[in-house]
């Protein structure tokens, strides 16, 4: 029997986490099938072959435009690919300014593809969706409201429910290292979620260090866990808060860094300050109330500004449909409302327990796993 | 003379706020004010004496984004380009409002 081959791309860290996720399932149906692509550790982890690992080429906005010598090297290598191994399938998994020339460059070949994990083009830049449907064979998407969008402009869709919920109901949580952060007598833990990206976190936990520190002037029995999602970025936070600390003259504000145990730290916490991102739903699954925020320079918020379509910066609130977290997009320090909004779910009983109750009907919308098993499904489909 | 540096000065504010409230139509009246008025403010202080400096100066801050906010509009409606043409208009707002400094202080020093 011939040997199918699957080319797969992931430019993100969670694409590598539901990348890998994917090749797992396919396998566990067709073990002979054969992965190679564009990832990271995990994806290699699971088996695939990688032509170019991506860790370093994860950028946003006008960063961008200093990678594209080095995409446009890896660009080449896929087509090359391409071209010598001709693919069964082609799987994109977000990522859409590169992706796009995958997508277009297969099509050119006439392989299938599939986009699992769609760009948010609900959110900003919904004209994309015509380069969808020329590009794309299969949309494989993770958001109800996806299936909808997509099926009304006549591309191929098919709703699976969020990966990040089988990841969640398999991940195990190290109830010591909880039971270790929480400790403390009358101790209220609020916990600082900078996002993965280097830029981002230059970028947002100067200002979650404030919110911080004016959050301890209002609750002084305030803790506060800083979460390290990568060991990578832990030289850049580590930097960051010890400036901030020495300089900052309140030398009763505690900060623990705690890296690569997300789920613990929040799960530890009372409350979350968290940049705008997948993270959201890993704090929703835990019910744990959060402010969500993003702040980005004033030249890309105002060039962006016409192209975002949706009232919301965060997956809960979209997917809610209504404000049920405050959320703020931000060009300048605006910690004062970060530390106000979060003192306000932290003391007012009621506003802090109607949050609970609506993150619970979210996560029981959308929280059920089986994702990854439906898109290996839908991946096998497309190719036997 | 006068009309004319008023209609470049003005003309740029009034684009960038209809763009960031999304008045597209009105947005297009004023960048296209902004752009003509600029380029015969520059051809009055440069084209005669340096030519090729007119031309130089033309390339970055009107060719260049005009060409790329074609692209742009074109992507948006035909969805031709796979890549990700809203980058077009970052490129434009980055370049574009050079040429009102340029004028300005050309005139500044011709005085």
């Amino acid at each position: 029997m011939e040997t199918k081959r699957i080319f797969i791309s992931a430019g993100e860290t969670s694409g590598d986490i539901h990348g890998s996720n994917l090749i797992r399932e396919i396998r566990k149906k067709n073990p002979s099938i054969k992965f190679h692509g564009l990832g990271r550790n995990r994806m290699v982890g699971a088996g695939m072959n990688c032509i170019h690992d991506m860790s370093s080429r994860s950028v946003m906005w006008l960063h961008t435009l200093k990678k594209i010598p080095g995409l446009w090297n890896v660009f080449k290598d896929c087509t090359r690919f391409f071209d010598k191994e001709k693919p069964e399938l082609v799987i994109l998994l977000d990522y859409a300014g590169f992706n796009f020339y995958l997508a277009k460059a297969a099509k050119r070949r006439n392989i299938p593809v599939m986009y699992y994990i769609s760009p948010q083009l609900w959110a900003h830049g919904p004209w994309r969706v015509k380069k969808i449907r020329k590009l794309v064979d299969r949309m494989v998407v993770i958001y109800p409201f996806e299936e909808a969008f997509y099926a009304s402009e006549d591309v191929s869709v098919k709703y699976v429910g969020h990966p990040l919920f089988d990841e969640l109901h398999t991940r195990e949580i190290d109830e010591a290292l909880v039971g270790r952060l929480k400790e403390g007598e009358g101790k209220t833990i609020v916990s600082l979620l900078p996002g993965s990206r280097k830029q981002e976190i230059s970028r947002l936990l100067p200002v979650l260090l404030k919110a911080a520190t004016a959050i301890h002037q209002k609750i002084p029995s305030a803790k506060f866990l800083l979460s390290c999602s990568n060991t990578r970025n832990l030289e850049l936070i580590d930097g960051i808060t010890k400036r901030f600390t020495s300089a900052n003259s309140n030398k009763n504000l505690s900060i623990e860094i705690v890296t690569e145990k997300i789920s613990e730290v929040i799960k530890a916490s009372s409350l979350c300050i968290t940049s705008s991102g997948t993270v959201v739903l890993d704090i929703a699954n835990y019910h744990v109330p959060m402010v969500i925020f993003y702040r980005i320079s004033p030249f890309s918020y105002f060039t962006a500004q016409p192209f975002i379509t949706t009232p919301y910066i965060s997956l809960i609130n979209a997917i809610a449909e209504k404000t049920i977290v405050p959320e703020k997009s931000m060009y300048r320090d605006d910690y004062k409302w970060l530390a106000s909004r979060a003192t306000e779910l932290l003391l007012n009983e009621e506003k802090r327990q109607m949050c609970i109750a609506e993150l619970k009907e979210i996560v029981s919308l959308i929280g059920t796993p089986g994702a990854s098993a439906k898109a290996a499904d839908e991946a096998l489909s497309m190719i036997e | 003379m006068t009309l004319l540096i008023i209609l470049s000065i003005l003309s740029l504010p009034l684009t960038a706020a209809c763009y960031f409230y999304s008045k597209i139509k009105l947005c297009v009246l004023f960048a296209l004010i902004f752009f003509v008025s600029n380029i015969i403010f520059a051809h009055g202080l440069l084209y005669e004496d340096y030519t090729f400096f007119f031309y130089l100066i033309l390339v970055p801050c009107v060719v260049f984004p005009v060409s790329c906010l074609t692209a742009f509009a074109l992507d948006v409606k035909y969805g031709i380009f796979c890549i990700d043409t809203s980058f077009s208009s970052i490129i434009a707002w980055m370049f574009s409002p050079i040429l009102l400094p340029i004028n300005l202080i050309i005139l500044y020093l011709g005085n």
